[in-house]
């Protein structure tokens, strides 16, 4: 069995390109975001590893009602101020600082989470979820500096662009217009290293935990490795050439479909024989 | 067999191949389509692979005795051959009844090269009689990242005999003084006629033998009246074991079960009655079971009981009304009847008249109460519980037993500390009264 702080280790490198964008992001959004709500929302993981063990699964739960008790609390007063002024103390400002401090916090959220945590696929969930929301945030800062716009023409030309994609991916089939596929990012080569260790650090820390690891197994890992290599970098070239047309995702929606029916063709259990006694 | 996890992480990699594309960054799409068919690559070849291989390693178990005494160790070696052309690793363990304390290897992680052959050793030993089964033998093994399980079950089963320990019928053995306490001083009877103990006089009569003249007392009243001296002989009887083998009497513990104890106290019992120049037979009784070893005077019946015991667990119900009359069909002479059970069948039992129960012999019914054999705790609220269970049942029996002494079958209430005392000393009784003479 791995060490805790092996495991940790092991977290942090798979975490390392959402906690770059992270830190390369903040502090283009940092006169853009409520600090208020950024740190009431950011400082739970930390109260849930302070509270007893009996009540830690409790804290997110009491958050998530207090925070929906506080929106209804927003929504009642801006219906209707005057006659319910006295939630105007419980209301929320409901602006884009508010939404873009969210966004950060559920980050901080998932990344602390995802460091903290004991299962493989936990802390892969935990990393989607936060490279899920941090890409986003990227986007908007490569807008900045490709047209050398503002923050707020910068988000807006980020958002118009995502709705035209899926505008184009429900009615065509393709996505023409993604930010992220078309705009130079400041930090790409620093993000394709961290890519690299980070999916290395994901498939050791599976090998590495549940249940204890065999170094005999090692040649089989490196099989795998090797053979998935080969094969996501294959569909991903073949992808890219067919970028631009109706086919694009299906490809993708083939090879993974490809994928399941041969785990499940060679997954089919076999019977064992009822043993008799000699 | 993708095991739980597997799904979950190929669900997860997948959804998250889902983001990436409507985020459209290549080199989170690469990465992730990487990490989708490395995980897809390791089960499919652990599926064409190591989890075909596993179903050609060849077992094959040696155990030096199918039978044993309760505690006694008996040695087991189990053989692994890998038969296929590729290094197997596999996780392998012995199926082993809870009755079994092992010793050594009989779980463990194995590496076999192709062709190779490697034994892995184990000691067993038994607490409690009976036939149990050692094996199948379980082969498993996962994939690297394990993500998923492939199981073999090697039809390898073995039986172990296990008969009561040497220490438990302690009366088997004759050299010790305390074996003999149950049975001191009880060699005479009250049946009248010629023997060897003087018993009293009576007036003479022209049949009787003159050699048994008393002498001394003759015309003690009218200066010619003779009397005859009463000579009294001992019996031999024999004693019956009816013993209720239902799966009421599969109660108790890991280390202490009633039918073990019951088995165990019987046959000390028995030797001692057997060592008192009585005979002893035995009817092993449930709808499952119906074994009757005829009384001998010698211990040929206690070894067959024995022998008997060894094969069978308790199994079945057991029907009050159907073991007496099976005691008055085939217990043939009149003889001491001793019948054992727990009563573990309130639902099916009913009141019935004397005329049910007649079996013509000297039937004592001994009920035991299970209070000795359930689980004991430090927790003082378990131990509340127990108590006040333990006590509303020994309450039920009593009541049964008051029954059946209502209807003239000796019986009562018995706990583990008395049941042989209880035995030896109805024994008792009857051999001073003659009951089964």
């Amino acid at each position: 069995m791995e060490s805790r702080a092996l495991g940790t280790g092991l977290n942090l490198l798979a975490f390392s390109p959402a906690i770059l964008i992270y830190v390369y992001t903040f502090p283009y959004f940092y006169a853009n975001i409520n600090l208020a709500v950024l740190v009431l929302i950011a400082v739970l993981p930390v109260v849930k590893l302070l509270v007893p063990k009996r009540y830690s699964s409790s804290v997110y739960p009491v958050a998530l009602i207090i925070a929906m008790l506080l929106v209804i609390a927003t929504l009642f007063y801006l219906i209707n101020p005057s006659r319910y002024y006295y939630l105007e103390i419980f209301s929320i400002p409901l602006a884009l600082s508010t939404f873009f401090a969210i966004d950060f916090a559920f980050a901080f959220i998932f990344i602390f989470e995802g460091l903290l945590s004991k299962r493989s696929s936990r802390m892969i969930g935990y990393l989607f979820l936060s490279l899920g929301t941090m890409l986003y945030e990227l986007s908007i800062i490569a807008a900045m500096h490709e047209f050398s716009l503002t923050f707020m023409n910068a988000l807006s030309l980020v958002f118009s662009l995502e709705i035209l994609s899926y505008y184009e991916l429900f009615v065509y089939g393709y996505q023409k217009f993604l930010p992220m596929a078309n705009f130079q990012i400041q930090i790409n080569q620093e993000l394709l290293v961290l890519f690299i260790i980070s999916t290395i650090a994901i498939v050791f820390s599976i090998y590495l935990r549940e249940n204890g690891h065999q170094r005999e197994r090692l040649g089989d890992l490196a099989y795998s490795l090797f053979a998935g290599s080969i094969m996501g970098t294959l569909l991903f070239a073949v992808y890219d050439y067919f970028s631009y047309t109706q086919y694009q995702l299906s490809i993708i929606g083939f090879g993974v479909l490809a994928t399941f029916v041969a785990i499940s063709r060679t997954s089919r259990k076999e019977k064992n024989r009822k043993p008799k006694i000699k | 067999m993708i095991r739980k996890t597997g799904y979950i992480v190929l669900g997860i990699i997948a959804g998250g191949l889902l983001e990436s594309l409507f985020i459209g960054y290549d080199y989170y799409i690469v990465a992730l389509m990487i990490l989708f068919f490395v995980a897809a690559s390791d089960i499919i070849s652990f599926n064409t692979g190591l989890s075909r291989s596993i179903r050609n390693v060849e077992v094959r178990r040696e155990i030096e005795s199918n039978s044993a005494r309760k505690f006694q160790m008996r040695p087991i070696r189990i053989f692994f051959t890998n038969r296929t052309r590729k290094t197997v690793y596999f996780h392998y363990y012995d199926t082993l009844s809870d009755v079994f304390n092992t010793e050594g290897d009989f779980q463990g992680y194995i590496i076999l090269k192709p062709g190779e052959q490697t034994k892995r050793e184990y000691s067993i030993a038994s607490i409690a009689i009976g036939k149990y089964k050692v094996g199948p033998v379980i082969i498993y093994a996962e994939d690297p990242m394990k993500l998923c399980i492939s199981s073999y079950t090697a039809p390898v089963i073995d039986e172990m005999i296990v008969s009561p320990a040497l220490s438990d019928i302690y009366t088997q053995r004759s050299e010790r003084l305390s074996n003999m306490k149950f049975t001191y001083g009880i060699h005479y009877s009250q049946k009248i006629g010629q023997g060897y103990n003087f018993y009293g006089i009576r007036p003479y009569n022209e049949s009787d033998d003159t050699k048994y003249i008393a002498w001394s007392r003759y015309g003690i009243l009218n200066g010619e009246d003779i009397y005859i001296k009463q000579m009294e002989e001992e019996r031999q009887i024999d004693v019956f074991f009816v013993v209720d083998y239902g799966i009421g009497m599969n109660q108790g513990t890991r280390q202490k079960r009633m039918y073990d104890f019951v088995i165990a106290t019987v046959m000390n019992a028995s030797y001692s009655i057997v060592k008192n120049h009585d005979g002893v037979g035995y009817i092993i009784n449930s709808s499952k079971y119906d074994y009757f070893i005829p009384a001998k005077k010698s211990q040929e019946p206690i070894r067959k009981f024995e022998q008997t015991i060894s094969e069978i667990r308790p199994n079945g119900d057991f029907s009050i009304f159907q073991t007496f009359s099976r005691i008055k069909r085939d217990v043939k002479k009149n003889a001491l009847v001793f019948v054992i059970t727990p009563f573990s069948y309130p639902e099916s039992f009913r009141k019935g008249t004397r005329k049910e129960f007649e079996t013509n012999k000297k039937v004592s019914l001994f009920i035991l109460d299970p209070y000795d054999f359930m689980e004991k705790r430090k927790d003082d609220v378990y131990s509340a519980l127990m108590k006040n269970s333990g006590l509303k049942h020994y309450r039920y029996l009593t009541a049964l037993s008051k029954f059946f002494n209502s209807i003239g079958i000796k019986s009562s209430v018995s706990r583990e500390k008395d049941l042989l005392y209880r035995i030896m000393a109805a024994y008792r009784y009857g051999k001073l009264t003659n009951e089964g003479a």
